[in-house]
């Protein structure tokens, strides 16, 4: 089978045409050479693909428009960061177009170019003039301390890279590992409203000490963010639970960390990381790093259309 | 003004959101929200409903076919709540090592809604409540969730909805415009503002990973 797979591969072969080769060698006598190609790769028992990969346009920077995020994403150093993008994009790009990406780097506000190790493309919205699409980066582990992702460059086939503004990302990398005294139940990934409320999730205590919750790191550049915390007795938050946010051997709550922003919100897109920051019997604070959470507004089609300035 | 009572059978068909806590509902465009001049407009058109049954004999548990107007109160009672929608998609990471991804992409229709127990219309409401309580809207949304070694991700939903609960009167008239009779009903109405994602993690099982 594996033999087989190699072969295959081997033998793939593009039947030319003759703008490609160039010009050289007249109409008729490219065809006659193809004609002679194709008959000795049936002797040889390849399979044999015409491909009619399209063309690397130059793609037109305009054309993608990526949604800004005010970020604030916490990992320790030996984590590899994931962070998801949403981009709207011109349907005159043709919708293959990623299959012509060559390269993806994230850029910090220092010009440092940190390349992305896996990527992925979600389909997406699909509207008559454009679509909203998500892309998913993971990039290499990051050295400790601050970072600030401010661009993300893309590289299609041969040609220059281009670069997109991300808006402020921060990346918190802290030293050590995630102490992992509390498991994670169920939490929130991704609110679609116009602000960024709160972020829920369900904390079960798997140390052998009762464990005081003390709340959120979540800074966000250039916001200046207070966060109350709530327990409930479950997810479903019908039932809040009075005292202080503590956690008995072996108990489960769910907490949600309420955010109060100084400044109007109206149309920004956030993106958290949390660390929770808590506390054992003798004091020792620890800090754990929660689920990835993204806070969009719903665009009218009237804003998605003025982002990539379409009529 | 006399009280009329009319046999009606439209109990409510569906219950509100359930009572959330979200204390941070605020600034932002929810679903439907209606201008002043657009509320105006639709005041302006409230007027008297002919009756629908003109000739013979009609009782009293006919009378909602006098001519009438449908008058909008007042609200009682205001709530964030939502609709959990439960599980949208799972999927198995059967690796050792590595990380997984589960994607979850959809396009979701959402509606603002509304409910009366009494026979009522909605452009009333709207009015009352300062949206359209028909509105509704689709969009797709897509997401992806990180999923550790050889564990199942989860990706669940909820629809958010500011709620308000209000009462409404049916004022009754005979054709010779004379008021004779009031009918009292209470609903509520759910206005669409938010869709909250939320994800969670399971044990691999030999059914959901390989």
């Amino acid at each position: 089978m594996i033999g087989k797979q190699i072969v295959r591969l081997l033998c793939v072969s593009n039947i030319y045409p003759p703008s490609f080769l160039g010009g050289g060698l007249k109409e008729d006598k490219v065809k006659t050479l193809n004609k002679i190609v194709l008959f000795f790769l049936l002797l040889s028992g390849c399979e044999i693909q015409t491909q009619t990969k399209p063309t690397i346009e130059k793609i037109n920077q305009e054309y993608i428009h990526f949604l800004e995020w005010n970020g604030y994403l916490g990992y320790y150093e030996n984590e590899s960061p994931f962070i998801q993008f949403l981009f709207l994009m011109n349907n005159k790009l043709n919708s293959n177009f990623a299959e012509h990406i060559n390269s993806i780097s994230v850029v910090d506000n220092k010009g440092h170019s940190y390349a992305v190790k896996n990527w992925n493309i979600l389909k997406g919205g699909f509207k008559d003039s454009y679509s909203l699409k998500t892309l998913s980066v993971r990039l290499p582990p990051i050295k400790e301390g601050n970072t600030y992702l401010n661009k993300i460059s893309i590289s299609f086939g041969d040609n220059k890279p281009l670069e997109w503004s991300i808006g402020n990302v921060l990346l918190d990398v802290q030293q050590g590992s995630d102490p992992n005294l509390l498991t994670l139940g169920k939490k929130t990934s991704l609110s679609v409203s116009p602000f960024i409320d709160w972020y829920q999730v369900e904390l079960t205590n798997i140390h052998s000490e009762k464990i005081n919750i003390d709340g959120l790191e979540v800074k966000i550049p250039g916001k200046e963010v207070d966060v109350t915390t709530e327990m409930y007795t479950s997810f479903d938050t019908t039932q809040i639970v009075e005292g202080l946010p503590e956690l008995d051997p072996n108990e489960t709550q769910t907490f949600r960390f309420n955010f109060n922003l100084k400044e109007n919100q109206e149309m920004e897109f956030f993106i958290i990381r949390p660390f929770v920051i808590y506390k054992t019997k003798g004091g020792k604070v620890y800090k754990q790093t929660l689920g990835l959470a993204g806070y969009t507004p719903r665009l009218t089609e009237k804003q998605a259309k003025d982002l990539l300035n379409l009529d | 003004m006399g009280q009329l009572v009319l046999a009606h059978n439209e109990t409510p068909s569906s219950p509100p959101p359930q009572v959330g806590q979200d204390p941070s509902s605020g600034p932002g465009n929810p679903l439907g929200t209606l201008t002043k001049k657009e509320i105006k407009k639709m005041e302006k058109e409230n007027k008297l409903h002919s009756n629908d049954q003109t000739s013979g004999e009609i009782s009293t548990q006919d009378a909602r076919f006098y001519p009438h107007t449908h008058n909008f109160l007042d609200i009682f009672k205001t709530y964030d709540g939502y609709y959990d929608r439960g599980e949208l998609t799972s999927g198995g990471n059967s690796s050792y090592i590595n990380d997984g991804s589960l994607e979850y992409g959809k396009t979701r229709s959402y509606s603002n809604s509304w409910n009366v127990d009494i026979g009522f219309e909605s452009d009333y409401v709207s009015t009352g409540v300062g949206y359209s309580v028909t509105a509704s809207s689709s969009d797709y949304f897509s997401w992806t969730m990180t999923v550790r070694p050889r564990k199942v991700g989860h990706i669940g939903g909820q629809d958010w909805y500011h709620t308000q609960e209000y009462n409404v009167r049916n004022d009754y008239y005979d054709n010779y415009n004379n008021l004779i009779g009031s009918e009292y009903g209470s609903g509520w109405a759910a206005q669409w503002y938010k869709f909250h994602f939320y994800d969670w993690e399971t044990d691999c099982t030999p059914t959901l990973c390989k």
